[in-house]
């Protein structure tokens, strides 16, 4: 810090010339023997700028009074009084044998094992990790200093992106809201044109001169000689590549058969695209006039892109997709309502006196399954009747078949593996018609024999788990004990046990565990 | 010493572990748990030889198998290769005769040993008193017995608590079967003496070397 006044700037002029050693206070007009000392002065007792330590100047030392060791201005630091105080972490009575530290930064007192922590302060016991100097500290203080605990800052960019895109957007709509005026004025100007000269003379050759004169006042065609190569596929324009102006937006491309950058678009096709537009003149009249404009690529992506798809979206779905979306609403209800009745089981097994409600709402439950399990295989059966319109529709046909058997065969395994208290004909009785439908559908992809038959050697399986770890832990205990013999007659069960569940596992293959 | 696979099967809660625990450690645990899958216990006894009064030692190994549904996949392993099944039923509950009988049938259906040992054991006894009022027996020996003559089976009635019979099964299990061993090992004798009594006659003579086409000279 450079004192600053005029009189300072004075004094310091004079000391330069060796004249002059004492510096006068600006303020005050305090004597001061040099200028570091005045810097000092003005700092600390008019507050200009950050008070500073002259702790590394030796004459300093001497001026510090004892409450102010080191510099430090102790006045937030807690006296300690005999017999009341008591450490601030682990509310100990303070004695000489427990030691009796301050923590500079907070002020509290603590006893010697909770205050070890080191930190910077500056001399008002502010962190200060750059010209502050080393003070005892508490653990709590050590850790609550900025930067102590942070992995790597994180900027949060969310708001920035949101402005941005909403600016990208804005921007975009605004170019669309203006080509659609454009196009409007172009396709107005055009029929009035063209009615104008409607059963004239002249008609073959003043309506395309007006028509191309009018193009020009729509927007501002780029000048042909700016243009090398096309500004959208950036092909170079020769002789057999020529030059083209977008009629909206005067841009200059080519109109290459291949990238199809612009094209003669007639304008009752435009007209009948874009027909939410505000026409002022009437399209009918222009059926047999055959007359086009020529847009870019760019031009009509942007105006009849999302204008497409918003009349797809409105349009009703077709049979077979409306079908689809029914198929993955039913399939929904069954994966929840499986996961609740898997619930409910589990929990009337644990507790093994079922509840008389529990057991009326799991039935009710299965009864609903049952229910949903029909009617998904209905509506898989409509799928498959349903004629195909074109390619894509048929693969949809054909994955929705296999995906609704693969769902089907997955889910049913899991219905009949569940844990059933309750004899299966009380559940089965109201819902005779969807078992039979269900089960008729079930010698379709699966026959329940072969159920059956995955389910015995999934048990199978698992009672085999268990004899073999049993087996393990009696090896184990024969070990143990020395037991040689045994041992031996052991391992070869186990073996036998292995091999065993090998084959199975090899049976099962992927249905092994669902 | 003969070592000879032995296992036990029957209905849940017959007390098949009882009795094996009777016979290997000679103790009654009034409130044994279920059996979890296929224990494995051994224990030996001592067999008379015929004649001469001298004693051969017979191990058995024991896999008790678990009674219940679940485990019933199990006991295939274990009563294959097996020399020996102990079918056990429950004197005081006829359902368990029933099960002992179709445990039998299996056995005879899947192994195709000959040599298969099966006994039948009506377990729990102690619960019937031929005299007393509350005499628990649903099942009659005569009706046992006469199913195990039918079927050429040892037969036994025992009781695990006090220990009456139990050891008697296994001693006569043991001779049965060393009988048979020893047979078998006799008629393994037999064979390899004769075997080596007969001679495989080989005639080395020359082969004749007059004939003009022979290559021999």
């Amino acid at each position: 810090m450079v004192a600053t006044g005029e009189q300072a700037s004075e004094d310091f002029h004079d000391s330069e010339n060796g004249e002059l050693s004492i510096f006068n206070c600006p303020v005050c007009s305090k004597e001061l023997s040099d200028l570091r000392r005045l810097n000092y002065h003005l700092d600390n007792d008019h507050s200009f700028g950050e008070p500073q330590e002259l702790a590394t100047h030796p004459v300093n030392k001497q001026v510090k009074g004892r409450h102010k060791r080191d510099g430090f201005v102790a006045g937030h630091l807690k006296a300690f009084e005999p017999g009341i105080s008591c450490c601030h972490e682990c509310g100990r009575l303070l004695r000489k044998g427990t030691g009796i530290v301050n923590c500079h930064k907070c002020g509290e007192l603590f006893c010697g094992a909770h205050c070890r922590n080191t930190i910077k302060l500056d001399s008002h016991g502010r962190y200060d990790p750059q010209k502050g100097r080393w003070y005892v500290c508490c653990y709590k203080c050590f850790g609550a200093r900025p930067g102590y605990n942070d992995y790597g800052s994180s900027r949060e960019l969310t708001e920035t992106l949101k402005s941005l895109r909403t600016m990208k957007n804005e921007d975009k709509q605004l170019r669309i809201i203006q080509l659609e005026n454009r196009l409007v004025r172009l396709l107005d100007g055009i029929i009035a044109i063209i009615r104008q000269y409607k059963g004239s003379l002249l008609e073959g050759f003043r309506v395309q001169k007006d028509i191309s004169k009018l193009e020009r006042t729509v927007t501002s065609w780029r000048d042909d000689n700016e243009a090398t190569h096309c500004n959208i596929c950036n092909q170079v324009f020769d002789i057999t590549l020529r030059r083209h102006h977008c009629r909206l937006c005067g841009n200059i491309v080519c109109d290459s058969r291949s990238t199809n950058c612009s094209n003669q678009v007639p304008i009752y096709n435009l007209m009948n695209a874009a027909n939410d537009l505000p026409f002022t003149e009437a399209t009918q009249e222009l059926v047999s006039d055959n007359v086009s404009i020529r847009l870019c690529s760019e031009c009509i992506h942007n105006l009849f892109f999302q204008r497409k798809f918003k009349k797809e979206v409105r349009q009703p779905l077709s049979p077979l997709l409306s079908q689809c979306e029914s198929i993955s609403n039913t399939s929904r209800v069954i994966i929840q309502l499986t996961a609740s009745l898997g619930d409910i089981e589990r929990i009337k097994s644990i507790s093994q006196a079922p509840e008389q409600f529990d057991v009326n709402e799991s039935n009710k439950l299965r009864a609903k399954l049952l229910r949903a399990v029909a009617s998904y295989h209905q509506s898989t059966k409509q799928i498959s009747m349903i004629k195909p319109k074109n390619n894509a529709e048929k693969k949809i046909q054909q994955s929705v078949r296999m995906a609704s058997s693969i769902f089907i065969d997955e889910k049913v395994l899991q219905l009949k593996s569940l844990p059933c208290i309750n004899p299966p004909q009380i559940y089965h009785a109201p819902e005779s018609q969807e078992v039979v439908k269900l089960s008729n559908f079930l010698a379709d992809n699966l026959s329940i024999k072969e159920i059956k038959e995955i389910k015995q050697f999934r048990e199978e399986l698992m009672v085999l788990k268990e004899q073999a770890f049993l087996v393990e832990t009696m090896i184990e205990n024969a070990k143990k004990q020395r037991n040689f013999e045994e041992i031996n007659i052991l391992n070869g069960n186990l073996q036998e046990l292995e091999s065993r569940m090998q084959t199975i596992q090899e049976y099962l293959g992927d249905q092994s565990f669902a | 010493m003969f070592q000879f696979k032995l296992v036990l099967l029957g209905d849940s809660s017959v007390g098949k572990s009882s009795i094996v625990y009777r016979f290997v450690k000679n103790s009654f645990d009034e409130f044994r748990e279920s059996t979890i899958g296929a224990a494995f216990l051994s224990q030996t006894i001592k067999v008379k030889e015929s004649d001469d009064g001298e004693e051969t030692v017979i191990k058995f190994e024991i896999w008790d198998t678990a009674g219940q549904e679940r485990y019933k996949s199990l006991a295939p392993m274990y009563y294959r290769n097996a020399n020996a099944a102990l079918v056990v039923y429950d004197v005081t509950q006829q359902d368990s005769l029933v099960k002992a009988q179709s445990w039998v049938n299996e056995l005879k259906n899947k192994v195709g040993d000959d040599d298969l040992v099966i006994c039948l054991v009506g377990n729990k006894v102690d619960l019937c008193d031929e005299d007393a009022e509350d005499n628990k027996r649903a099942v009659g020996t005569e009706e046992a017995r006469s199913y195990a003559n039918e079927q050429n089976l040892l037969f036994y009635e025992v009781s695990a608590k006090t220990g009456l019979n139990v050891q008697q099964i296994f001693q006569s299990i043991g001779e049965k079967l060393f009988e048979t061993k020893s047979e078998e090992i006799a008629a393994a004798k037999n064979r390899q003496i004769g075997s080596s009594n007969d001679h495989v006659n080989v005639q080395l003579q020359r082969a004749s070397t007059n004939d003009p086409t022979s290559c021999c000279f």
